[in-house]
């Protein structure tokens, strides 16, 4: 299964390629920004998207509504990890058409699963 | 007896006549008085800040002193034996909204025959400018008479302190939200080390990617705690900050108190065994409430963390749930530790403290944990409180309604 995640802080796209490499049937590419996120997205056919909230450039509630506008990638599952868990900043990520926010900071030994469960891959 | 020759009585004539003189020398006296009195008033009334007018039952404005001319920007003479209505300005209510005329207070009291206190409206001027009253009226009556047959309005012009209360107001919101912002960005700024500190700690401690001598786990797995412990923090300020706000919307929906104290209570079975600590339950609540349980669950969470935190080894924890016939449910929570100073009690309940701050009292809490109770207790309808006799019982309480308040966001 192919996840694309974007996340602005080095040292948590380092956890996320640790935790993700635990599930062996989980193929993760790790990016840094929203912009890079969007152009991978349409190149290749993905099994997922995870996105962080806050990222400089375009967030990710920018990019989740470019990937649900486009009907090349409408159609692949978006989940937030997210540090912003407010109840309205939920409602916001949901109401652009992600799946689920994960909060961070997440355990990372059950970070996959929890992700396969959001995502329902 | 016989009067003397030079003593004449008065005739009956006479009699009258003088006493005619005196009794007009009296009213005369008595009239001046008045008149004097009346003056003095009309003075009284004149030298007034506050505008005073009386208006007749047919709605004609029979007096008005200088005030209440220069509120309606007039001379007293053009508003004194005009009708109210014909006067030409219209009113507006506080929120902007026009205000009929029939709702004037002068008319609502004319019409109903009671009193209104600090009516505030909003005088459009002829010149454009609006004047913020707040009016006073009182019903005038005939001895017998039910219906008013006038009206005495007082009005005092409220511009400049509403105004000021307005920007209040403002900068009350202004700061509100400056500080749901801060406390926003502090609580990300705060999370995204604290998720790679997690995470690098949770692989270490996992051992699936290096295997640690065993001192080493020891020390990883504490400061795995600790970076648990400082995102419960984090989530509570954040907690508070949206309960204090009130940002938090409650879902009530019919719960099994039994189940969901037995629940609770399962939880902090562990932390209990440690201590040899023996909780008990009792439930005595015919059926089921309707309430938030996470929200619940919550409160007595934390309670019953810090009695099991607080009990000597061997000790009993108790915790109960009664409906009483208010139609309140009472949840007690009962612990024989070392119990709270008297002079603790009522700061219990207030962000970030605790109850003893040079000792561990409240080991491992940031003193948020019965802010958040009291905050979730209160928007639910219900009082939270605790009573103490240190080194022999504590016993905290809170009431819930069985059925929720109508509305159940709390009052800004």
């Amino acid at each position: 299964m192919r996840l694309l995640c974007a996340d602005d802080e080095e040292d948590i796209r380092v956890i996320l390629e640790l935790a993700l490499s635990l599930d062996p049937e989980i193929d993760a590419t790790i990016v840094s920004s929203g912009t890079e996120l969007l152009d991978l997205a349409v190149n290749q056919p993905w099994d997922g998207f995870v996105l962080d909230g806050m990222m400089p450039g375009i967030d990710g509630y920018e990019t989740c509504r470019r990937l649900k506008s486009d009907p090349r990638t409408s159609a692949v599952p978006v989940v937030f990890v997210s540090a912003k868990t407010r109840q309205e900043e939920i409602a916001h990520a949901l109401s652009l058409g992600a799946r689920a926010l994960l909060p961070k900071p997440f355990d990372p030994m059950t970070l996959a699963a929890e992700l396969r469960a959001a995502l329902g891959v | 007896m016989k009067l003397p020759k030079h003593i004449v009585l008065p005739t009956a004539e006479a009699q009258h006549t003088a006493d005619l003189a005196r009794e007009t020398e009296h009213r005369r006296i008595a009239e001046a008085a008045l008149r004097r009195s009346e003056a003095e008033y009309r003075s009284v009334v004149e030298v007034l800040n506050e505008g005073i007018a009386v208006i007749q039952a047919d709605g004609t404005i029979s007096s008005a002193n200088q005030s209440a001319a220069q509120l309606v920007r007039a001379r007293p003479e053009d508003v004194i034996g005009r009708r109210i209505l014909d006067i030409r300005w219209h009113a507006s209510r506080p929120d902007g909204s026009r205000l009929p005329h029939a709702d004037h207070p002068a008319l609502v009291t004319l019409r109903t025959g009671m009193p209104m206190n600090g009516f505030v409206l909003g005088l459009h001027n002829v010149d454009g400018s609006i004047c913020w009253l707040s009016v006073n009226t009182h019903p005038l009556r005939h001895a017998d008479d039910e219906s008013p047959y006038a009206v005495v309005a007082s009005f005092t012009d409220v511009t400049e302190r509403l105004a000021r209360e307005r920007e209040m107001q403002r900068a009350y919101d202004a700061l509100d939200e400056l500080t749901s912002e801060f406390i926003g960005v502090v609580s990300h700024e705060l999370r995204t080390p604290i998720t790679a500190l997690r995470g690098a700690l949770g692989f270490l401690e996992s051992g699936v990617f290096a295997t640690l001598p065993p001192k080493g786990k020891e020390l990883i797995a504490i400061a795995r705690a600790n970076a648990d412990r400082l995102t419960r923090i984090i989530n509570n300020i954040l907690d508070l900050e949206r309960l204090k706000s009130g940002r938090v919307t409650l879902s009530p929906e019919p719960t099994d108190l039994h189940e969901l104290l037995d629940r609770i209570m399962h939880g902090h079975e562990k932390a209990a065994e440690k201590k040899r600590v023996h909780i008990v339950l009792t439930v005595d609540v015919p059926a089921p409430i309707v309430v938030d349980a996470d929200r619940l669950a919550q409160v007595v969470d934390n309670l019953l963390a810090n009695a099991v935190k607080f009990s000597p080894a061997d000790a009993t924890v108790e915790l109960h749930a009664q409906a009483n016939a208010d139609g309140m449910v009472v949840f007690e929570v009962i612990d024989h530790g070392i119990g709270i100073a008297p002079a603790m009690l009522e700061r219990l309940f207030k962000s970030f403290s605790q109850a003893d701050a040079s000792n561990t009292r409240l080991p491992g809490g940031a003193g948020l944990g019965l802010a958040i109770a009291r905050s979730i207790v209160e928007q639910m309808g219900g009082k939270i409180g605790v009573e103490s006799e240190q080194h022999v019982r504590t016993r905290f309480w809170f009431t819930i309604p069985v059925a929720p308040p109508p509305t159940s966001q709390p009052a800004r």
